[in-house]
């Protein structure tokens, strides 16, 4: 009966320390796991690329992702090259606003890229540029009541 | 109406040969042979129809021509027609004389026919032909069409366009169904079968006929030859070619009257290229204009078509506006490239290398040896004159490179490289041209203020000087204190034709914190305004300091009668600016706004349920105009119930859009300032509205230096705003013909929309 406790008290300490060293020299090597990033994603832009006719020469272009935005992280380049301004819709931080300065000029096919990078305030990114063209036309006759 | 004369034999004669119809009948001596008839009392308004039916009075003119009948008056015709029975037997004996000698009464006429009408102040009526006409312009009877008809139904054979072009007037005219069954049911075999039993003249006439159809169906090519041995449609031809039967147009008619080449030569090598390649390419062109033409109207009347359906409408191959343009394609190509051509052979004649030049470099580019040096010996050759003296020749140009130069292999290069170099951009020049005719029509010029409601016969311009009264001017112009003094100048001027029955109204409007009356002076109004000579007139007014802080607007209307439309109406605004008026953010000053910007929870204002009358008249455009949205988002329709609901491009801005009407004292539109800053506005654009049925609307943009603002107002009369101008400055008027009459606003703020509402004391932005 002794001859069995000695032997589960050895076994016990030999559990111990195995448990011990795991966390000593086991556990510690093991990198944190980081929460896992999302991705940004566009869902929606509006006027869609293409010819697009437009009356306002100042009218943004609208581009709605899935999460609000940090307007901070937003990059954009536009070719040709003009001064534009980048804002959030106006009651919708999910939805980025790129706008002329001034006006777009009719019948020009401006590039627009919306890089990566671009966060949104619950950490997800984009991952990959957005590409983005269009070519405004002035309509002739519109429907108004 | 001439007067009374003398109706001899030969004017009878003359008479009976234009009431049979035959020859070559052009519209001066129908209208000769009427002013004769009308003379005789109880034939003033006759028909040439019934002139040619009416037995009685041919009966009298074979008597008169056979002198059966001394030459008598009108008044003896009556007398005549009154006795006609009782002279029976003598006109019996008259009209057997008369078919006796029928061949002679022809001859006669003929002869008739050259001498002048004894009419007083005939008309210019030119000689007959005296030799059998060409290829073209063949008549064939009313008895001959008659023999087509019997055979009508047969076989398919001539193509409409050709009878209509080939067939004479009268029998187009009278016998539409003959000519369609020519068009439809009849070979050209059958045509010719039916020829051999008729008279020799006729027979001569409808083979020739046949020849000339077989010719035009050959190619189109032969069609303009065919056209420019004519020596040109009459007047009469033009006229039943533009009617109702055939409905062409006035280009058409005259494209095909001149043909391929009026200068009267041939068609050069370039020309017929350009007829076949300039021609086809062109009627592309013209064919998907009007096919998206044809296409727009249809969706606008809510048919719902395939594209390639309405292309098929439009513009058939070989339809009349594929040939009208290839003629006239043709015609530009060889007027054009004629000239062009003649240099490039008395450049290259002297420059000969220049041939040589092309493969030289093409060999260079392509890296192909062979050609290089290919190129530099055939420069040799030509520069020691081995080809040289054939392209000297005169003619055409591609014809002299073929025949001149010695290797066919070269020439078979060289030839559709030059002609190309020289085609291509011809070609482009053409196609631009068709595309944008009606820019080239009127000159594009920069925009000039002439009025608030513009009028293409009247122009109107009214001015105030100074423009302003007791306040500091922002340009530095004088604005003298109050009391003050405004001298107005008004100019009319008539644009095209002169004004008659005109009426001016000048009525004064003021707004703001003034309450003192102004009466304008009476108007002279003048009885007639010519083009060279404008209607000036000034006249000046004392503002007392009872209009202090206010806006004045005069507004000067004109109505007139012009020689192309009665009742033209044109007014222009003057403003005087007095003090510091309260600035105006609405468009229509003291306006209210009737249907505002959408409301979700209330299910009101514009993209409404009641907006839209209903699921049944839901048409669900874009509000804003081009916004791309046609649906509200939840967060503006939370109990989701629009009728839009669910349809493409949602938006939190639907419907956000302001009508605003008038308050009973004007219709006079401003530019408006934006919380409570005055803003330099630049004029855009301007739009019709569902095609000017509800007016104009016009595009502004402008900035307080922070913001940056997007302005637009429909429903305006026409007119072409100052291309810069402050709030304030009047724009335009209300097109009337709504009900009632009112400004639709938009508005953008930095470049997003917003509720225009809070211009006019509504909610928003």
């Amino acid at each position: 009966m002794i001859k069995s406790k000695k032997t589960v008290i050895v076994v016990l300490l030999a559990l111990l320390l195995g448990i011990l060293g795991y966390f000593i020299f086991v556990s510690k090597k093991t990198p944190p796991v980081p929460p896992a990033k999302g991705e940004l994603k566009l869902v929606d832009t509006n006027p869609s690329a293409g010819k697009v006719k437009i009356l306002h020469p100042t009218t943004g272009i609208f581009f709605s992702f899935d999460d609000p935005l940090v307007l901070s992280s937003v990059k954009v380049v536009i070719e040709p090259s003009l001064d534009i301004a980048t804002e959030l819709a106006k009651g919708d931080s999910k939805t980025l606003v790129i706008r002329p300065r001034e006006t777009w000029q009719y019948d020009v096919d401006y590039k627009i890229v919306i890089k990566s990078g671009l966060s949104s305030i619950s950490g997800k990114e984009l991952k990959n540029d957005v590409f983005y063209e269009v070519t405004f036309e002035a309509p002739e006759d519109i429907m108004s009541f | 109406m001439a007067k009374e004369t003398t109706i001899d034999a030969e004017t009878a004669r003359r008479l009976l040969l234009i009431l049979s119809l035959e020859g070559d009948v052009k519209r001066e001596e129908i209208e000769w042979a009427l002013a004769i008839i009308h003379q005789i009392p109880g034939y003033g308004g006759m028909t040439l129809a019934k002139a040619v039916q009416d037995r009685s009075l041919k009966e009298i003119l074979v008597a008169i021509a056979a002198e059966q009948i001394s030459p008598t008056t009108p008044k003896d015709l009556e007398a005549l027609i009154e006795d006609a029975e009782k002279r029976k037997a003598t006109l019996e004996t008259a009209k057997k004389a008369g078919e006796k000698r029928a061949e002679e009464f022809i001859e006669a006429a003929e002869k008739a026919a050259k001498t002048k009408a004894q009419v007083e102040a005939p008309p210019a009526v030119p000689e007959a032909p005296t030799e059998e006409p060409a290829s073209i312009g063949i008549k064939i009877t009313p008895a001959a069409l008659k023999a087509f008809e019997e055979s009508a139904g047969k076989a398919a054979g001539v193509p409409f366009k050709l009878v209509s072009f080939f067939s004479p007037p009268g029998a187009l005219a009278q016998t539409p169904q003959t000519t369609a069954a020519l068009a439809s049911a009849m070979s050209l075999s059958q045509i010719s079968a039916k020829a051999e039993g008729l008279p020799d003249v006729e027979r001569k006439h409808l083979l020739q006929l046949v020849e000339n159809f077989r010719q035009a169906e050959f190619s189109f090519y032969a069609q303009v030859q065919l056209q420019r041995k004519r020596t040109g449609i009459s007047v009469q031809e033009m006229i039943i070619l533009m009617g109702p039967e055939f409905g062409r147009s006035q280009g058409e008619v005259v494209a095909l009257a001149r043909g391929g080449a009026p200068s009267g030569r041939g068609p050069s090598f370039i020309g017929r290229i350009g007829q076949q390649i300039f021609g086809g390419l062109t009627q592309k062109a013209v064919t998907n204009a009007a096919t998206k033409a044809v296409a727009s109207a249809l969706t606008k009347t809510g048919i719902s078509v395939t594209t390639k359906a309405v292309a098929g409408v439009a513009g058939a191959p070989g339809g009349p506006i594929g040939i009208a343009i290839g003629l006239a394609v043709g015609w530009v190509v060889d007027k054009v490239l004629g000239p062009l051509i003649n240099k490039v052979i008395d450049f290259i004649s002297q420059n000969k290398w220049v041939l040589a030049a092309p493969f030289v470099l093409a060999g260079l580019i392509f890296g192909l040896p062979w050609l290089t040096v290919g190129g530099i010996a055939l420069g040799g050759l030509l520069l020691a004159g081995g080809v040289g003296p054939a392209l000297s020749m005169a003619g055409g140009f591609a014809l002299s490179v073929i025949s001149g130069i010695t290797s066919l292999a070269v020439a078979s290069i060289a030839t559709p490289l030059i002609v190309a170099l020289i085609s291509i951009p011809v070609l482009v020049a053409i196609i631009l041209f068709i595309i944008n005719s009606s820019a080239y029509l009127v000159p594009p010029k920069a925009p000039v203020f002439t009025g608030i409601l513009e009028s293409p016969y009247i122009a109107v311009e009214k001015k105030a000087s100074p423009e302003c009264l007791n306040r500091p001017d922002p340009e530095g112009k004088p604005c003298p204190p109050l009391p003050g003094e405004v001298t107005y100048e008004i100019e009319i001027k008539a644009k095209r034709g002169t004004l008659s029955n005109i009426k001016i109204q000048n009525s004064y409007q003021v707004f703001g914190r003034g309450s003192g009356d102004i009466t304008p002076p009476e108007i002279p109004v003048p009885n007639l305004i010519s083009p060279t000579a404008p209607f000036t007139f000034s006249y000046t007014l004392d503002f007392g300091r009872d209009l202090n802080d206010s806006v004045v607007y005069d507004t000067l209307t004109v109505t007139a009668d012009s020689p192309e439309q009665a009742g033209a109406v044109a007014s222009d605004v003057a403003s005087v600016i007095i003090g510091n008026p309260p600035a105006s953010s609405c468009p229509i000053l003291g306006g209210s706004i009737t249907t505002g910007s959408y409301n979700g929870t209330r299910e009101v204002g514009h993209g409404s349920n009641s907006y839209w009358g209903g699921p049944a008249g839901n048409s669900c455009y874009d509000i804003p105009a081009f916004s791309g949205c046609r649906s509200p988002s939840s967060s503006v329709d939370p109990d989701g119930n629009n009728y839009c609901r669910g349809k493409a491009s949602s938006c939190a801005y639907y419907g956000f859009a302001a009508d605003v009407q008038r308050s009973g004292r004007g219709d006079i539109v401003q530019l408006p300032s934006i919380f409570g800053k005055s803003i330099t506005w630049t004029f855009q654009r301007r739009v019709t509205i569902n095609d000017t049925a509800w007016g104009w609307g016009y595009v502004f943009t402008g900035s307080d230096g922070g913001s940056n603002y997007s302005l637009y107002l429909g429903h305006l009369n026409q007119t072409t705003p100052p291309q810069t101008a402050p709030s304030g400055t009047v724009v335009g008027t209300l097109y009337p013909n709504l009900t009632p009459p009112h400004v639709h606003i938009e508005l953008q703020i930095n470049g997003q929309w917003v509720r225009p509402d809070f211009l006019c004391g509504g909610p928003g932005p």
